[in-house]
């Protein structure tokens, strides 16, 4: 998946899930204080990052998540962890 | 398999453990089984809304924590409900007399927080879906930690709804409810 797609998804999950009008989404928009998510709208994204990476994302990391944008690189670097095959003991 | 009375297992006590038996738990998935009793908490004209289902999945899911903790020889749990989504009720009401299945399966988790997707069934007739959230753990120390989740219902008083907006506590926390369908009889 390319970055323009997992944006694209994300910004389809942020639409479907929370009703975002799609043209006030953009990478820089902060999820609470410009898109107005709050704390359980964040694990209800999370619930819908796991459809799209396929792993469980630690609360540690999603605290740290600001922007769409982070939401972005943290796919991507989900999606490319998943894609590496677990070290051989 | 005989399962433990959830008087046993739960702090929840009549009139708000509307629960009757646990019937199925594994590891990421419960089964309970209510009967809609006249005089029951929100029993009214001998119906009661199809929105007590939510309390339904709660008590659902405080029972399968509360037997893993069993089981696991571990003491009392703690854990809150923060919230339900997408709530679809197929019905508007349940009857005094109605015997319902609620059952509840592990969609996500991450540390201490996990969404669960749940089903209210009466035999082969789905009564209601959604999915409900809820913390597992101590309440206050997950607060300290994340000074945004400070609200919800603790999931072993017996009680349900909570805001998680951050530094709003109050209100209960519902989001996508559908309502269809004419009170089941």
């Amino acid at each position: 998946m390319t970055r323009a797609e997992i944006y694209n998804r994300i910004v389809g999950i942020l639409v479907k899930s929370f009703e975002l009008d799609p043209n006030d989404i953009r990478p820089e928009s902060r999820l609470f204080e410009d898109l107005d998510l709050d704390s359980i709208d964040a694990i209800d994204m999370f619930v819908e990052l796991h459809e799209v990476t396929g792993r469980r994302i630690d609360v540690q990391v999603a605290r740290k998540i600001r922007t769409v944008e982070d939401i972005v690189n943290l796919v991507e670097s989900e999606l490319r962890s998943a894609s590496v095959p677990p070290t051989q003991e | 398999m005989a399962f433990p009375p959830l008087d046993e297992i739960l702090p929840h006590r009549p009139p708000m453990l509307l629960l009757d038996a646990l019937t199925a738990a594994e590891v990421e998935s419960v089964t309970c089984r209510a009967t809609v009793r006249a005089g029951a908490p929100f029993v009214e004209g001998g119906r009661v809304s199809s929105l007590i289902a939510v309390e339904y999945f709660a008590q659902a899911v405080a029972a399968l924590f509360a037997y893993k903790a069993r089981s696991g020889g571990g003491g009392p749990f703690r854990g809150l409900l923060l919230g339900a989504r997408d709530v679809e009720l197929a019905v508007s009401h349940l009857r005094v007399g109605d015997v319902v299945d609620v059952h509840c399966r592990e969609q996500w988790a991450s540390g201490p927080v996990a969404q669960y997707q749940c089903v209210l069934s009466r035999g082969d007739e789905r009564l209601a879906t959604g999915a409900v959230t809820v913390l597992r753990g101590d309440p206050a120390e997950f607060a300290a930690a994340s000074p945004a989740t400070t609200a919800g219902s603790n999931l072993s008083s017996g009680t349900s709804g909570g805001d998680l907006s951050p530094g709003t506590p109050g209100s209960p926390r519902l989001d996508r409810l559908v309502m269809g369908g004419e009170s089941a009889s």
